[in-house]
């Protein structure tokens, strides 16, 4: 190799190809969106907790006591911050599983415990909306080894969409079971069902299925898709089955082996 | 029980000051960690509640300046952010904190209630 090979090789080996200056700006624009994750969880959370800790001091009666009409104004600006908070979280969560950045933290839990827990979390709300609640939990534990805060916001959503697409005086039904190495958690209700051709867009992300009860539902349009990623990071699915105007049944399968 | 709140946002430590207070808690306030590390030479509380990021000195450096000065062995830092990152968390529990809570999550009820199950808590050996 003479002098010349040299310098052609050293001019080969310093040049950027295509492909590794599209590498570096893919790379780039992944460090950009995962700082800007943390930057709008803080600037986005940051006055919503100010508002928390405030409305909640007022309404615990630090600052004395409250008229009833001035109690009842405090608990719906407390829970429309709530809600608030809440659609933050969803779109940060829903932008973590999109960069697969959403992580999850397994150990084992009784989920009858859970449901028992998330069924009666939501009982006050949908008995308010005048639904009847049935739930079908085995008397015995099931254990399941997984991220139980994130497998709680699942049920939470499933049982919170059930709640807001169902006519008032409808049925809500909630199943666990344990059969062939699954476990089963089957939400059903008796609402405004979902049009077959709908049913492929229910977990995209901010895709809204329009219908009667849509527009009052309200919520940030990512819940099933962050819900579907949870789901799928535990090596299981979710199935729906729905016909219009008579009422829907999602049902979550989990693998029950530990891995 | 003595509570020092290490928190750059001036509304939320002031938030954080009114609830503690009620709940008969003395509190010391810093606005960042070296702030913070500069009055624990001085008085030590039973309880920090520790906010991760801030200009001068963030929640980390903080956390590493205690665990370097070894003033106060086994001190009581209850994570306290908005930042939900968890490699700053699990790093702020390697550097010894005790517990995180998302600011966002926690109701005033809430905050008295983890600062005195930490402040409480008995050391294990």
């Amino acid at each position: 190799m003479n002098h010349d090979d040299v310098q052609s090789n050293k001019k080969v080996s310093g040049r950027v190809t295509p492909e590794k200056k599209l590498s570096d700006e893919l790379q780039e624009i992944s460090r950009t969106k995962e700082e800007f994750v943390a930057i709008a969880s803080h600037q986005l959370r940051t006055p919503a907790t100010a508002v928390k800790q405030y409305l909640g001091m007022l309404l615990q009666g630090y600052a004395g006591s409250v008229t009833a009409l001035q109690m009842d104004m405090l608990q719906k600006a407390y829970e429309s911050n709530e809600r608030q908070i809440d659609i933050i979280n969803q779109i940060l969560d829903a932008t973590r599983a999109d960069m697969g950045k959403l992580t999850i933290n397994k150990v084992d839990f009784d989920m009858c415990e859970l449901i028992e827990s998330v069924v009666a979390e939501q009982k006050p709300l949908i008995k308010s909306h005048g639904h009847r609640l049935k739930s079908e939990i085995p008397n015995v534990p099931i254990v399941y080894f997984g991220d139980k805060g994130y497998l709680r916001m699942v049920f939470e959503n499933l049982l919170n969409n059930a709640d807001k697409y169902t006519q008032p005086r409808g049925l809500i039904s909630v199943k666990l079971s344990k059969s062939a190495g699954q476990i089963i958690v089957e939400v059903s209700d008796t609402g405004v069902g979902i049009a077959k051709d709908d049913i492929g867009k229910l977990f995209i992300k901010f895709s809204r299925i329009q219908n009667e009860l849509s527009v009052k539902a309200g919520g940030s349009g990512v819940g099933l898709y962050i819900a579907q990623e949870i789901v799928k990071l535990h090596g299981g699915d979710i199935g729906v089955k729905s016909v219009l105007a008579k009422g829907s049944s999602f049902e979550v399968r989990l693998s029950d082996a530990k891995e | 029980m003595k509570v020092m709140i290490v928190e750059d946002e001036m509304i939320l430590s002031d938030a954080y000051s009114q609830v503690l207070k009620a709940a008969n808690m003395e509190v010391m306030r810093a606005y960042n960690g070296q702030e913070a590390l500069e009055m624990l030479s001085v008085e030590a509380p039973n309880v920090v509640l520790l906010d991760l990021r801030m200009p001068i000195l963030d929640g980390i450096g903080f956390l590493k300046g205690l665990q370097m000065s070894r003033k106060v062995p086994d001190m009581k830092v209850i994570i306290f952010s908005n930042y939900d990152d968890q490699a700053e968390i699990d790093e702020a529990f390697s550097l010894g904190a005790r517990h995180y809570i998302l600011k966002s999550w926690a109701s005033p009820d809430d905050l008295i209630r983890v600062v005195r199950e930490v402040g409480l808590a008995t050391q294990t050996a």
